[in-house]
């Protein structure tokens, strides 16, 4: 079985670092994110200065300021870290053929089969860590290991800023020492638990027996003592919220010919539009995704006007192809994807008869296509192509 | 690898007295050459107002002797893009600016700015035909705001023309035409207004009114919808954008136009920090004073 190699990066102190970018006069000072410190808020995050203070991230923020009386305390900018937090998954997705964006700060990568593209696992996750502070001056740690689990735990392991690599095999040695108080998923209430049984250190619960763990704890022990021996999940889950609707196609044989690719994309837009139709969506942006024979993954966007219309994306997929394909290299995989979503309310807009026209003409498309298969239809692109074979 | 060219539509501004340009000023101090000493590119806005004299032109280059790298794009005068009525003299007059601009090295290119309501129909297209013949051998950019401009047709009409259409960055309202930059023959113009959603708004309903008759409900300040600061990360995702369609492109410009309080020259002090890949950017005391964030990379 091939090894695989996970990578997590966490954004350290997420929200701190973007609000210094808006205000450099916090650098160096305890910052809380969160609100009115006489609020009943709690504190979305914090600096380190502030960790100092015995601050952390969800305690009360009443709390907080009795612990900390001369923090800076802001109200947050959410539209900021979006923005971040997607343009430095965008550079993930330069890097790694598949991203999970666990949450608004965390990322885990698949770099499995890579190590030839990139040599050294080290050096890559610092190349990450520098381009995301090169780019955006925001910094942030990496952990590598075989597993997410492990991987978590290593970006943790040497916060802020720091790069740790947990090679095949080292996984149980690594961890071992760690208090479990570091493992996600001990919690306040299972720690002490945890502790009365005798149990202070990972190595503590590995060395232990999995049927132990199950009578004593149930799942979450079983849980806990597979973590603890180095063993986690390798699957990402791509896409956790529907904030896009997307396709792709990966060929059997990796393709050049500019038609076949175009072809491809169009098939692929049309089901992403049809997808979009049955939810009753419109889309304001368009990605292609391009991954090339030596996986080097390649992601361009635009904003559309709002549409589910298969012309209207087919076209602007089309240009962003006809733009980015400009390597002599092979594609393995090609794919498109809408973003921007929203409800669509089916009110006839100026100037827009013609497209009116086409959205109620789409509409009965779908209609066929929902009864007789979505080969049934489809807009005459296929037809020269078939008529050559 | 693409020349960045990064400056402000305009340098004359009052407001940027204290911001930008030092507040006492000796007898002989003049902004344009102040300006010229920090950014390399700037957009002539008032050739749209006016017929400007080959005499003008000639100052601003006596402004920036020495500085080779400096270069001047003019937007047209309005009666070639919101009248569309001009005849030989119209053409005559802007190209004499323009002469004088080219031949002591330092012209970029000539704006053609049209207004939202200039859709892409059979005579919007003719009409950026001719304009293409009357200014023949002028560098050209095309900036159409309606969004039946990024149609296949009309992109290749001004791609076949050799126009790179400039993207402009704007709030998002009814049609206007998305932030999508594309490089054509090698160059890419980019245009960034601000993001004031409310004063944009208001100013269009103002305009609406004037054209049915009526009277605008207020009479505010018409810069109040290029009064914005885009913030870092705005600033990062623009750039992004533009970093991705720079393959094969020469020079690329990009003009900030939120010149309220010289927000604009904070902006592109930032934008050459994030497109030339720089951790410091030289620029005068006085805008690292005004806007705090530019310590970072000052």
């Amino acid at each position: 079985m091939r090894t695989a190699t996970i990578f997590h990066l966490d954004l350290d102190a997420f929200f701190v670092s973007v609000e210094r970018l808006l205000d450099p006069s916090l650098e160096d000072k305890p910052v809380i994110v969160g609100g009115n410190p006489l609020g009943r808020g709690v504190v979305a995050a914090c600096s380190y200065e502030a960790r100092e203070f015995g601050l952390h991230s969800a305690m009360p923020i009443r709390k907080a300021y009795r612990l900390c009386p001369h923090g800076v305390y802001v109200r947050g900018h959410g539209e900021e870290y979006v923005r971040y937090s997607r343009l430095v998954r965008g550079v993930m997705e330069e890097f790694a053929p598949v991203v999970e964006q666990a949450s608004i700060d965390e990322f885990y990568m698949d770099f499995t089969g890579c190590e030839k593209m990139y040599g050294s696992f080290l050096e890559l996750a610092t190349r990450l860590q520098r381009e995301v502070w090169r780019r955006f001056s925001l910094p942030c740690s990496v952990g590598v290991a075989g597993n997410k689990t492990v991987a978590k735990i290593c970006s943790d392991f040497n916060k802020p800023r720091g790069v740790t690599y947990a090679p095949p095999g080292t996984e149980r040695l690594f961890l071992e020492r760690l208090p479990l108080e570091d493992m996600p998923g001990v919690g306040k209430k299972f720690l002490p638990e945890l502790r009365r049984r005798g149990f202070f250190r990972v190595g503590d619960v590995a060395r232990s027996s999995v049927e132990y763990f199950a009578a004593a704890f149930g799942k979450a022990g079983v849980d806990l003592w597979e973590k603890a021996n180095g063993e986690g999940s390798t699957a990402l889950t791509v896409e956790r919220e529907r904030k896009s609707v997307s396709k792709e196609h990966t060929f059997g044989e990796d393709v050049a010919d500019r038609e076949t690719l175009e072809e491809t994309l169009f098939g692929e837009t049309a089901k992403v539009c049809r997808k979009l139709r049955d939810k009753r969506l419109r889309a304001s942006g368009v990605t292609l995704k391009l991954r090339y024979a030596d996986f080097k993954t390649i992601t361009r966007s635009t904003k559309i006007p709002p549409t589910a219309d298969d012309r209207e994306i087919f076209e602007t997929a089309r240009a962003l192809l006809r733009k980015a394909y400009d390597r002599r290299v092979a594609i393995r995989l090609i794919g498109v994807g809408t973003t921007g979503l929203a409800p669509d309310t089916g009110q006839a807009e100026l100037f827009e008869t013609e497209r009116e026209r086409r959205r109620r003409l789409l509409e009965a498309i779908d209609e066929v296509r929902g009864k007789y298969g979505f080969e049934a239809i489809d807009l005459g692109r296929y037809e020269s192509r078939r008529e050559r074979r | 690898m693409t020349k960045m060219r990064i400056g402000a539509a305009g340098w004359s501004y009052e407001d940027w007295v204290g911001a930008f340009y030092p507040k006492r000023e000796s007898k002989s101090f003049d902004w344009l050459s102040y300006y010229s000493q920090y950014l390399d590119t700037a957009e002539v806005n008032a050739s749209y107002y006016a017929y400007l004299s080959p005499k003008v032109a000639e100052g601003w280059l006596r402004k920036t002797e020495g500085i080779d790298e400096f270069r001047f794009t003019a937007k047209l005068h309005q009666d070639f893009t919101h009248r569309r009525r001009y005849g030989r003299e119209e053409i005559e007059k802007t190209r004499a600016v323009f002469d004088v601009l080219r031949d002591g090295g330092k012209f970029g290119g000539a704006l053609a700015q049209f207004p939202y309501s200039f859709a892409f129909d059979e005579a919007a297209s003719a009409h950026v035909r001719r304009l293409a013949e009357d200014f023949e051998n002028i560098p050209l950019f095309v900036e159409p705001r309606h969004a039946s401009w990024r149609r296949d047709e009309a992109r290749e009409l001004v791609r076949g023309l050799g126009a790179p259409p400039c993207a402009a960055d704007q709030p998002a309202l009814g049609e206007a035409i998305p932030f999508a930059p594309e490089a054509v023959g090698g160059k890419l113009y980019v245009r960034l207004h601000g993001r004031n959603r409310a004063a944009w708004g208001r100013s269009v309903a103002d305009l609406a009114a004037r054209r049915r008759g009526e009277k605008p409900t207020s009479d505010r300040d018409p810069n109040e919808r290029y009064d914005y600061l885009y913030s870092p990360g705005e600033l990062g995702e623009i750039a992004e954008e533009i970093k991705s369609a720079l393959d094969g492109v020469k020079t690329a410009y990009v003009i900030f136009n939120n010149h309220p309080g010289g927000q604009a020259l904070a902006n592109a002090f930032e934008m050459i920090a994030l497109l030339e890949d720089r951790a410091r950017v030289d620029m005068p005391e006085t805008i690292k004073h005004r806007f705090e964030r530019l310590r970072k990379i000052a």
